[in-house]
């Protein structure tokens, strides 16, 4: 009789079906069982605030439906939770019994931050069982409340907003969005919504909830200040899902820390997603840890460098065709401190680790994984958090990070068009966006790659050219920059960006710094693009 | 797979690449339609080309079609998907701009509430750009028939005549 892999998924959101699917590409056979304690097939959850005020139905943002699971022999358990675990033991039991596994991943996402408020009218928006209550509650609802004023705060805000409906936000720090835009975006952002009807109380707190005999009232700041109000929803964040883990014998820290294979110390175990506190390239941390030592910059950043590939392994060999080996700069100095990266990677690892709940981080993690279970072994890069949002017809990408005090910022504003570039050293490590976002992914691939390319942003807005430089850089594509095996999208090595060694010469090239007075009128030229369509 | 290479030695600046990719993407494949139709809903009027600023020529920025996509783990709506190229849906898209965030070549463009990409022109023989090039500028074939042609053609240039050395290495 043959026996084959059992392998056990716990979380049906987008690293778990990454997870699943990567397997099955490897392992035909075996048997992949996901659990899951909602009661819907996999869906979107960034789309769950259309559900909430109606513009879809639930079946609209199911992206494998049921019978996609039959199609590819996953077995779905639905509304099953698990009770506990033992993963030394190869068990876990659920409410639906034991279940045995070979290798488990563990992608059971996040869970809401909780305020010390419970009651009728009081919602977080997390699940798709969430945003159905939302939806039966909101025909009583004349004006709502959103606390928080993080990307979920702020993206159900919106929500209401276009369905018609005026919202209050209440806002802890002093900006919306502070943790992904900077001064300046976000107070185009806040202009916008404010235009459009929204209210916002800043640095506040809730500290108290006023009730009527049926729903709520409104809702006291910290300040006093009366926010009125007759739905709270809740958008604080999210914490990792970790109550299941606590004594499975995993190590914990902010999350389940897992290695570049994506496993947990428990051999056979991994994590993924929400949960998995993996290997990020720039965060908040590294932020600190620049700032405070500005001596050891340099040394940081190389190590930064080495931990996500920045150079591959054909390149610190010397094994690089001649195009590329003229285009990367061939310092003697550099390639010696790489022997010294690849003994420093152990010490330096653990700052460098964070959680990232972002869609495309948790199918990254997922699919690594997934092949890492079904035997193969691929390392994790290393995520960069990254978010894209579009409110009334304004998009903004921002990458990295976003308020960095040990960086240089190069700033690009003109048209209604808004960059903001971050450079420690030579390399990019964030990036803002906002109004045209041609060419966001070249720069999230520099930053991912700790590419040195310093040289051709600020040439490009020093010049004044445009403020799409890489659209230069496709000139060197085309002049023979790119050997034919990036053409064809073979992407192991990353994107060689040739380098303009000259640029650094421009020491004239003082960041541009704004011509426009008021946000507003650099909003117009943009919005009235919109309008005409 | 073919896929579409791009000569740079060939091209003039003509456009008719940029207009051909105009028209072939607008419901009735026709260039005054495309000028005048709105592009909302299910009419098109996109092109899938970007204007270098530094070189004066329009240069075909298209999808490279990777074997694990980038912009389709960030897709959130499930628009994209990969069945020998990769492609995406426009109704299904949401303009999110996931995929513009993640393409590492900035090969998917954001247009006004969607995201667009070249897509080889799924239903025709021949990608309408490499159709209306009247240099051969733009090529449809394969990627080692075109990498051997490349390679042939260089050599020519080397032994006929001598190549001026590269400018700008300072």
């Amino acid at each position: 009789m043959v026996v084959y892999n059992k392998y056990l998924i716990i979380g049906n959101g987008v690293a778990g079906i990454y997870c699943a699917f990567n397997i099955r590409m490897r392992d035909r056979k075996g048997e992949i069982t996901i659990v899951t304690d909602e009661n819907y097939p996999f869906y979107s959850r960034p789309l769950i605030t259309d559900v909430m005020t109606g513009k879809k139905q639930a079946d609209d943002i199911v992206l494998l439906p049921e019978n996609g699971y039959k199609r590819y022999g996953f077995t779905l358990m639905k509304g099953v939770q698990v009770k506990k675990a033992v993963f030394k033991e190869r068990c876990v039991t659920t409410t639906a019994g034991k279940q045995r596994f070979d290798r488990l991943v563990f992608a059971a996402g996040a869970v809401p931050k909780k305020i010390p408020f419970e009651g009728e009218g009081i919602f977080y928006v997390r699940t798709l069982e969430d945003a159905e209550r939302i939806r039966a509650y909101l025909p009583k609802v004349k004006k709502a409340v959103v606390f928080g004023g993080g990307p979920i705060g702020i993206k159900a805000a919106y929500a209401l907003m276009t369905a018609g409906i005026p919202v209050n936000i209440i806002i802890s720090s002093s900006q919306m969005l502070s943790r992904v835009l900077d001064e300046r975006s976000s107070h185009y952002l806040q202009v916008l919504f404010e235009q459009n009807g929204a209210r916002f109380w800043f640095n506040s707190d809730i500290k108290e909830i006023v009730r009527r005999k049926k729903g709520l009232k409104g809702i006291v700041t910290d300040k006093g200040e009366m926010v009125p109000g007759d739905i709270l929803i809740v958008g604080k964040g999210v914490n990792p899902n970790l109550d299941i883990v606590r004594n499975a014998g995993v190590r914990i820290d902010k999350g389940i820390l897992v290695d570049d294979y994506m496993e947990t110390n428990c051999e056979g175990v991994y994590a993924a997603g929400d949960v998995a506190q993996a290997k990020v390239v720039t965060n908040s941390n590294q932020q600190s840890a620049i700032s405070n030592q500005p001596s050891a910059g340099s040394s940081l950043s190389l190590q930064g460098a080495q931990h996500h590939g920045g150079l591959s392994l054909r390149a610190q060999r010397g094994n690089l065709t001649n195009r590329i080996a003229t285009a990367m700069p061939r310092d003697d100095s550099k390639m010696l401190n790489v022997e010294h990266r690849t003994l420093n990677v152990e010490l330096a690892s653990p700052p460098f680790k964070d959680v990232l709940s972002l869609w495309p981080v948790g199918a990254e993690q997922g699919k690594i994984a997934g092949q890492n279970m079904a035997g193969g072994k691929r390392v994790y890069g290393g995520g960069v958090g990254s978010n894209s949002i579009e409110y009334f017809g304004l998009k903004a990408i921002s990458m990295g990070i976003t308020r960095g005090e040990g960086c240089e910022a190069v700033l690009f504003e003109r048209d209604g068009i808004y960059r903001r570039y971050l450079f420690d050293g030579e390399r990019l490590v964030g990036a803002i966006l906002v109004g045209d976002i041609n060419d966001a992914g070249v720069l999230l691939h520099a930053i991912r790659q700790a590419l040195p390319v310093r040289g051709i942003l600020q040439s490009a807005i020093s010049s004044q050219r445009s403020a799409f430089p890489f659209q230069s850089l496709r000139g060197a594509e085309r002049r023979g920059g790119l050997s034919l095996r990036a053409q064809r999208g073979n992407l192991t090595n990353g994107l060689p960006l040739p380098l303009r060694r000259d640029c650094d010469d421009n020491k004239d090239s003082a960041p541009r710094t704004s011509e426009i007075d008021s946000p507003l009128s650099a909003l117009r030229s943009q919005l009235s693009m919109e309008v005409l369509f | 797979m073919r896929e579409i290479f791009f000569i740079k030695d060939r091209c003039v600046g003509c456009g008719a690449c940029k207009a051909a990719c105009v028209a072939e993407h607008t419901k009735n494949h026709h260039l005054y339609d495309s000028l005048s139709s709105v592009p909302m809903g299910r009419k098109r009027r996109t092109d899938r080309y970007k204007q270098t600023i530094t070189e004066e020529v329009p240069h075909p920025v298209r999808c490279l079609h990777c074997d694990e996509p980038p912009c389709m783990e960030g897709c959130i709506s499930g628009a994209i998907g990969r069945a020998d190229r990769v492609y995406s849906k426009w109704d299904a898209c949401v303009g999110c701009f996931m995929c513009v965030m993640n393409c590492p070549f900035g090969a998917v463009l954001p247009f006004f509430n969607k995201a667009v990409r070249c897509d080889q022109c799924l239903f025709t023989e021949k990608p309408a750009c490499v159709r209306a090039c009247p240099q051969n500028a733009i090529v449809y074939m394969e990627s080692n028939e075109f990498e051997e042609n490349e390679r042939k053609r260089r050599w020519r240039d080397k032994t006929q005549k001598e190549i001026p050395l590269l400018k700008a290495k300072a």
